[in-house]
């Protein structure tokens, strides 16, 4: 074989994998690298679409009026307690049921598969689900509290600040808990049984083979499933949208939501996607820090 | 074939051809097969009306074809305008009165005045129904009414009235008196106050009104704030804050918990279009009445319209306007008003003066009022803005007692000053 018939051999041997990924890259470049840049150059422009005329490049004005809008400051904590409560209790939730559905119980398939019905519904009917069931006046959470006696007057769920935000994390929790419980599940039936029969020769009772033997060796899959629910949460908007409009009185309007009213309601494209950045931005933070975290676990 | 043959053959085929064309393509405006995009909401998704009427259309006219995209009110507003950004705006669409100021600015429909003028029903119009086509008295017709005119009228429980030894409310004061009246938590609520999104829609734009206030005028002048708007509006506050007369929930209601709240038998007055009068005698029947809004130092009440427009990008005008005209004709125009799941005052003299019309109690009392339509300060480049997304949370805030009434309409007041006067693209 000739020195040139080799260097062509390695040559290709070595773009393969790039050869391959391509049509990946492709379309990712497309579907997601090309809008997102789009929405950073618009975020430099004063673009709001009934003013076309007053369309011009006005560097970081839009990064800088978000800081000074008091409702965008008001958005990032009501964002951090959206975030927290859904995923929190997602995670809490999702990972009880994974414990549970792993176990040798009757009816497992069954269960297995009743648990998805809640991801499976489209999220705007969830929306409304819970949006009636705890309608302040017709509401029958607020029915079943007061005939048992827990409360005398009926709750305003979706019309108090502070509770309304509450009222849709409880809607988003039932509609994404069965994605932690999949994700958990498909993790612990990685961990193999000769672990957990070691902990037992070793006289480890439940608690300590749940915290020395399946939370170590589950957290991999933990992190991940957080990290994607945290950036999914962040980012939607349809179940607080449609509850509670983002109020009352702003009380429930996260990044995400004051991204879309201030495009669609205000039609101010260019702050909308400055509002849309500085969420990403936010994102990134959370993102870069799981990815560290990963990269000091990997074996060098 | 002899040449001759052949001549006759062609002379033949040439004269029945354009004799077919002739009978499909019976109007000299379109000069070949058409199709013609609209955009369309449907307030209740049951709606018949409007299927029946497209096909019918389909049907008649093969050489103009309407294709219908059926697109949610919510989120009609940014489509259409980014549709007619891009350059591919549809045809013909719904409009909404609170867009026409910003679509004007950004000429982005098609002025009608000279297609009406010649139109065959042009003296059947009322001139009302012209008025509400305008952005401002000054600017061309913009959309034609085709949906009739959204008169605002007060329902009241007139059961719960009577039961109270009371008439129904002259005045915005009597009408405090009939709210405190019809209240007894946690059954009953004198007024379904609606606190979330559009809910300056409700009562509160037509108190404004009725007391000679302007929210901004067509020089520019801005009273949303003036002292007696900021009276008025604490006086509308107070519905809620003092007197206790709405339901709890009424800091974040929408149409659909209003709706729930009527369905329930527990809603005693409301203010709102004529077309919506099902949903509040869905339960009540009978016991429910129309009548005029209260008066303030005058009487006014909002009278506006949904309307449909061709837009100005259009390659089709033509035949947009052969479709929008039929639509407008008075059979149609009485379908589409007499659509008992959308009613609304008609905008043609000889449809108003139907039986059916007639027979109607809330048409009645919404023509009874004739002299007392306004309109709102649509034209103005804020308006959608502000009632689509400040004037909620503002309202919500003043509700809670966060900021005090002066507040609320001082930053409503900034939001009027920052857009400015409207400017012409």
């Amino acid at each position: 074989m000739t020195a040139f018939a080799l260097r062509g051999a390695r040559w290709r041997r070595r773009a393969a994998p790039y050869l391959l990924l391509s049509p990946a890259f492709a379309l990712m470049a497309l579907l997601v690298l090309l809008p997102v840049a789009s929405a950073a150059n618009m975020s430099f422009y004063n673009y709001v679409l009934t003013r076309p005329w007053a369309y011009r490049f006005v560097g970081l004005d839009n990064y800088a009026r978000a800081l000074a809008d008091p409702i965008f400051v008001q958005a990032i904590g009501v964002t951090a307690v959206w975030i927290a409560g859904v995923v929190g209790l997602q995670l809490a939730i999702g990972l009880l049921f994974a414990l549970v559905l792993n176990e040798n119980i009757r009816f497992r398939g069954a269960l297995r598969s009743l648990v998805l019905v809640p991801w499976a519904t489209p999220s705007v009917i969830c929306a409304f689900i819970f949006m009636w069931l705890l309608d302040g006046n017709h509401g029958i959470v607020n029915a079943i509290l007061l005939g048992l006696g827990v409360i005398a007057q009926p709750i305003q769920w979706l019309s108090t600040p502070g509770v309304s935000l509450w009222a849709a994390i409880i809607a988003l929790v039932w509609h994404g808990a069965p994605f932690f419980a999949v994700m958990l599940l498909a993790g612990l039936q990685t961990i193999s049984d000769e672990y957990y029969e070691a902990a037992e020769i070793d006289g480890a009772g439940a608690w300590q083979r749940f915290r020395y033997v399946t939370f170590p060796l589950l957290l991999p899959t933990m992190l991940v499933t957080v990290l994607l629910r945290v950036i999914w949460t962040a980012n939607h908007v349809e179940i607080p949208l449609v509850m509670t409009q983002g109020g009352p009185a702003n009380s429930a309007t996260t990044l995400a939501i004051l991204t879309i009213v201030t495009a669609r309601g205000r039609l101010d494209y260019g702050y909308a996607a400055s509002l849309s950045m500085w969420l990403a931005a936010l994102l990134a933070v959370v993102a870069v820090a799981y990815l560290r975290h990963r990269a000091r676990r990997l074996p060098t | 074939m002899k040449r001759s043959d052949r001549r006759t053959f062609l002379k033949t085929a040439s004269a029945l051809a354009v004799a077919g064309a002739s009978q499909s393509f019976p109007s000299p405006a379109i000069a070949q097969g058409v199709r013609i995009t609209m955009w369309h909401w449907l307030t209740r998704p049951d709606d018949a009306v409007w299927a029946g009427l497209l096909a019918e259309w389909n049907r008649r006219r093969p050489d103009l074809q309407v294709a219908v995209d059926h697109v949610p009110l919510a989120e009609f507003r940014q489509k259409a305008l980014t549709a007619d950004q891009s350059g591919a705006p549809p045809d013909v669409s719904r409009i909404h009165p609170a867009w026409l100021g910003e679509l004007d600015a950004l000429d982005a429909l098609e002025p009608l005045d000279q297609r009406v003028d010649g139109w065959t029903h042009r003296r059947d119009l009322f001139d009302e129904a012209i008025r509400v086509c305008r952005p401002m008295s000054s600017r061309p017709m913009i959309m034609l009414p085709i949906l009739g005119q959204w008169v605002y009228l007060a329902y009241y429980r007139n059961d719960w009235l009577q039961e109270a030894g009371l008439g129904v409310p002259g005045t915005w004061d009597e009408y405090l008196v009939a709210a405190k009246a019809m209240t007894r938590p946690p059954d009953r609520f004198g007024f379904s106050m609606r606190g979330g999104i559009q809910g300056w829609a409700h009562g509160w734009v037509n108190m404004f009104y009725a007391y000679g206030l302007s929210i901004v005028d067509e020089r520019g002048g801005i009273g949303v704030n003036s002292a007696q708007a900021i009276e008025r509006n604490q006086w509308f506050l107070d519905l809620y804050r003092v007197h206790r007369v709405t339901a709890p929930s009424a800091i974040n209601d929408g149409f659909p918990q209003i709706a729930a709240l009527w369905r329930a038998g527990r809603a005693g007055s409301f203010f709102h279009g004529v077309h919506a009068q099902s949903s509040f005698t869905e339960t009540a029947g009978d016991r429910v009445i129309g009548a005029p809004v209260p008066r303030g130092s005058n009487a006014w009440t909002r009278a506006d319209a949904i309307g449909m427009s061709i837009w100005r990008k259009s390659r089709n005008k033509n035949a947009a306007w052969e479709f929008l005209s039929w639509l407008l004709e008075p059979e149609q125009h009485a379908r589409i008003n007499l659509n008992p799941l959308e009613p609304n005052v008609p905008a043609l003299r000889s449809v108003a003066a139907r039986a059916d019309y007639q027979g109607n109690r809330f048409m009645q009392a919404a023509l009874a009022q004739r002299e007392s339509w306004g309109l709102l300060p649509y034209w103005h480049p804020y308006w959608a803005e502000m009632a689509d997304v400040d004037w909620h949370p503002l309202f919500q805030r003043a509700l809670q007692g966060q900021i005090t009434s002066k507040q609320m309409l001082d930053q409503l007041a900034q939001g009027f000053e920052r857009a400015g006067m409207p400017r012409r693209r």
